[in-house]
């Protein structure tokens, strides 16, 4: 994986080949919406390869759009690791979620007083629990 | 200039976001095909070299942004 700096009519741009096989487009998405606030970032595909291009935001010489097309690559590399942790112990979050939301839950009742349930001809002004009475 | 945006990438509602946001500066002619889209921009001559990449650049930033809300499902703050 190279970085190769070049030039087109808008000026210099570092265009990045990443395969498909080793990254997914959400990582790719994730990365790139990451960098928008340094680069302007296109991105293109052919059959195999995702093709990034990248120019800076702030006009800066080829060492410099070198240096942050680098620190992208290890933005993916993150987000991609991310990415695979998720999803090798997603559903093991989840479980644990909803085992602490639902020990959470048990001490409260699902149903509230009738007299609390606003009915369809209700507005605000007909509040008669004070709801939105000031206080302090 | 001609684009070829990756469908897989890109949305289609974001590049209608895009496209309507940036109708003062850039007119822009969109082609859905085959899994991607084909896109024509014309930046107002009006505008100096320097401005014209801004103008391109914060384009496709935008629609970077508005597909990742989209796809990944990201609140918008």
């Amino acid at each position: 994986m190279n970085i190769e700096i070049s030039k087109n009519q808008l000026g210099t741009y570092g265009k990045l080949k990443l395969s498909k096989s080793a990254y997914s487009n959400e990582t790719l998405l994730k990365a790139s919406y990451h960098y928008t606030d340094k680069l302007y970032i296109f991105i293109a595909e052919d059959s195999y390869n995702y093709e990034v291009n990248m120019s800076l935001i702030n006009q800066s010489d080829n060492v410099e759009l070198s240096i942050v097309c680098g620190e992208f690559i290890n933005e993916l590399a993150d987000q991609e690791m991310r990415q695979t942790i998720l999803k090798e112990t997603g559903a093991i979050r989840e479980a644990i979620v909803s085992a602490a939301f639902s020990e959470a839950a048990k001490g409260l009742s699902s149903t509230l007083p009738t007299r609390t349930v606003p009915k369809a001809n209700h507005s605000y002004v007909d509040d008669k629990v004070d709801i939105i009475q000031l206080k302090g | 200039m001609n684009f070829n945006l990756p469908l897989s990438i890109y949305s289609m509602s974001a590049i209608s976001d895009t496209k309507k946001a940036y109708k003062d500066y850039v007119k822009v002619t969109v082609k859905k095909e085959s899994g991607y889209a084909s896109l024509h921009m014309c930046i107002a001559e009006q505008y100096n070299q320097d401005e014209k990449k801004e103008i391109a650049g914060s384009f496709f930033n935008y629609l970077l942004q508005s597909s990742a809300s989209k796809k990944l499902d990201l609140k918008e703050v």
